[in-house]
């Protein structure tokens, strides 16, 4: 960790550091939709959107304001542009591939609860559809974590 | 219907690392201030990893005073 903080640019750290506040605050919002009652409670699932929300812009800001105080401020060149751009890239089509799965995944499960089977809940496709974001943002931030290590 | 021919890949090199030693032992983070791009910026052109824009490669060039084909060259692979 230490070489990798030597060796990398204040844009690298706030990646890793965006990366690691993602999976800590949507894991602990995983976890307790899957266990907790915001898994079928339409109230204690925003109430967990929101304070993971607001968390996640907490640690966000104490950590940008200690690694710019940490690290030199660098002017942001053509390199990390370019890195940016193709990460975004891969969130985008992760974010409209996951989209895609969920959307035809809601119909047939809503035939399926016409039939007679288990109805879809409001709640859990809210919660599908929150993971397609964090899943792009994940992606996003792996895929420049790897270009910036590659060096491009 | 032409056929598509699938360009090969070009052999980039360069020879920042011998002219920072020959101006003065110039170090990566002094040329990267010089040229107004990050310190892992010039370590992954030097290194090869990374293709500059024309203007980088032209300001790299400047810096050292050279025209850009003293400083790049490419060949096909």
């Amino acid at each position: 960790m230490k070489r990798i903080l030597g060796s990398s640019s204040l844009r690298e750290q706030s990646v890793w550091a965006t990366l690691a506040v993602t999976l800590v605050v949507y894991g602990f919002y995983a976890g307790s939709a899957w266990n907790g009652s915001a898994a079928t409670d339409g109230g204690a699932a925003l109430g967990l959107l929101i304070g993971s929300v607001v968390a996640q812009v907490i640690l966000l800001i104490i950590l940008s304001i200690a690694l710019a105080l940490l690290t030199p401020q660098e002017p942001r060149d053509e390199r990390e542009l370019r890195i940016e751009w193709r990460s975004a890239q891969v969130g985008y089509v992760a974010l409209v591939s996951c989209v895609l799965l969920a959307v035809p995944a809601i119909f047939i499960w809503s035939a399926a609860g016409a039939a007679g089977g288990p109805s879809p809940q409001p709640v859990l496709i809210g919660h599908a559809l929150f993971l397609s974001v964090i899943v792009s943002e994940v992606l996003q931030g792996a895929t420049q974590i790897i270009l910036y290590r590659r060096g491009a | 219907m032409g056929t598509a021919h699938r360009p090969r890949p070009l052999k980039l090199t360069n020879q920042i690392r011998r002219l920072r030693f020959e101006h003065g032992e110039m170090t990566q983070q002094e040329l990267a201030e010089r040229t107004h791009v990050t310190r892992q910026t010039i370590i992954a052109v030097e290194a090869g990893k990374y293709a500059p824009s024309l203007e980088l490669a032209f300001r790299i060039a400047l810096t050292f005073g050279e025209s850009i084909e003293n400083v790049f060259t490419a060949e096909i692979a």
